[in-house]
């Protein structure tokens, strides 16, 4: 399939869209709080897989790759937006204080999910999921977004905070 | 992998899971872009090995040129090179007669003195002398 995508052929690109656009559009949706950037990032994001799928190696996970791609055209966008200019740091927090009780997750929906996200002001959220969600490291989410681990580590510890009194307020963390 | 506590385990698990449905022109929209780039490629219609072979070509002619010619060749181009090497400028005019040096002086009755030839040779003749 990934050599019928390389060779142009686009039966197979859409295949591969038809199979992984539906996880792709949430993934972009995570990031972008209007539907429409959402599905810009999606547009953008699936022409650059199939113009740079030469590029892709058989050793890694094709879906990873295309969620990597899709995470960084999020990225691009926000970027081109301003929306990841205001960054603030804290000073001495203990992250325990804003810790979320495991319960509250178990039973937790997934549109309530996108709820909960699209109430965290755009540093937040896109800390929260670049580290929960996606997995990345504080180094790494750092230099993606170009501020200081410690800026890092304070977005994810306020966006807790904010899930937390959400998830309160929805009747989850009781 | 970065530690995760057990809420951020499940919202991981949970929102990893989510699908949505993509606009319906998605589709249209990524293929017109792969269609104007194919055709943005195929106007281009350039690959590197095209370039590569023109400056071969280009190469191969210069060098063709720049090598002097051996053998008898055409008579009319032997023919042009003999009548490039008259062009003026070229040629140095060839003085057959020798250089005189002028007539010094000549005497009131017309007996012509030169200084290279002896006297008795540039001496008039009788019947011409004044």
């Amino acid at each position: 399939m990934i050599a019928r995508c390389i060779a142009n052929d686009r039966r197979a690109q859409r295949a591969v869209y038809e199979q992984f656009s539906p996880l792709m559009s949430a993934v972009a949706r995570r990031y972008c709080r209007r539907d429409a950037d959402a599905d810009d990032v999606l547009v953008a994001a699936f022409f650059r897989v199939f113009d740079k799928i030469h590029t892709f190696t058989e050793s890694g996970s094709f879906e990873g790759w295309i969620r990597r791609i899709v995470v960084n055209e999020a990225l691009m966008l926000l970027r081109k937006k301003h929306a990841l200019t205001q960054a603030s740091e804290l000073g001495d927090v203990n992250p325990s204080y804003y810790a979320i009780p495991a319960v509250a997750a178990e039973r937790l929906a997934e549109r309530d999910i996108l709820n909960l996200l699209d109430a965290l002001p755009t540093g937040y959220r896109t800390v929260f999921n670049l580290y929960v969600v996606e997995g990345f490291k504080h180094r790494e989410i750092a230099e993606l977004l170009e501020i200081s681990i410690n800026t890092s580590k304070s977005q994810l510890i306020l966006a807790k905070k904010r899930l937390r009194e959400q998830l309160e307020k929805l009747g989850y963390a009781r | 992998m970065s530690r995760l506590e057990p809420f951020d385990r499940q919202f991981r698990n949970t929102a990893r899971g989510m699908r949505r449905r993509p606009p319906t022109d998605a589709w249209d929209r990524i293929e017109g872009r792969l269609d104007r780039r194919t055709r943005g490629r195929r106007w281009l219609g350039v690959r590197p090995w095209m370039i590569a072979a023109v400056l071969l070509l280009v190469a191969g002619f210069a060098v063709v040129l720049s090598l002097p010619q051996q053998g008898p060749g055409n008579p009319l181009a032997q023919r042009a090179q003999s009548m490039e090497e008259l062009e003026p400028g070229s040629v140095r005019p060839t003085s057959r007669l020798p250089t005189y040096p002028p007539v010094a002086e000549g005497r009131p009755d017309g007996y012509l003195i030169s200084r290279s030839e002896p006297q008795a040779r540039l001496a008039v003749a009788p019947k011409y002398r004044l």
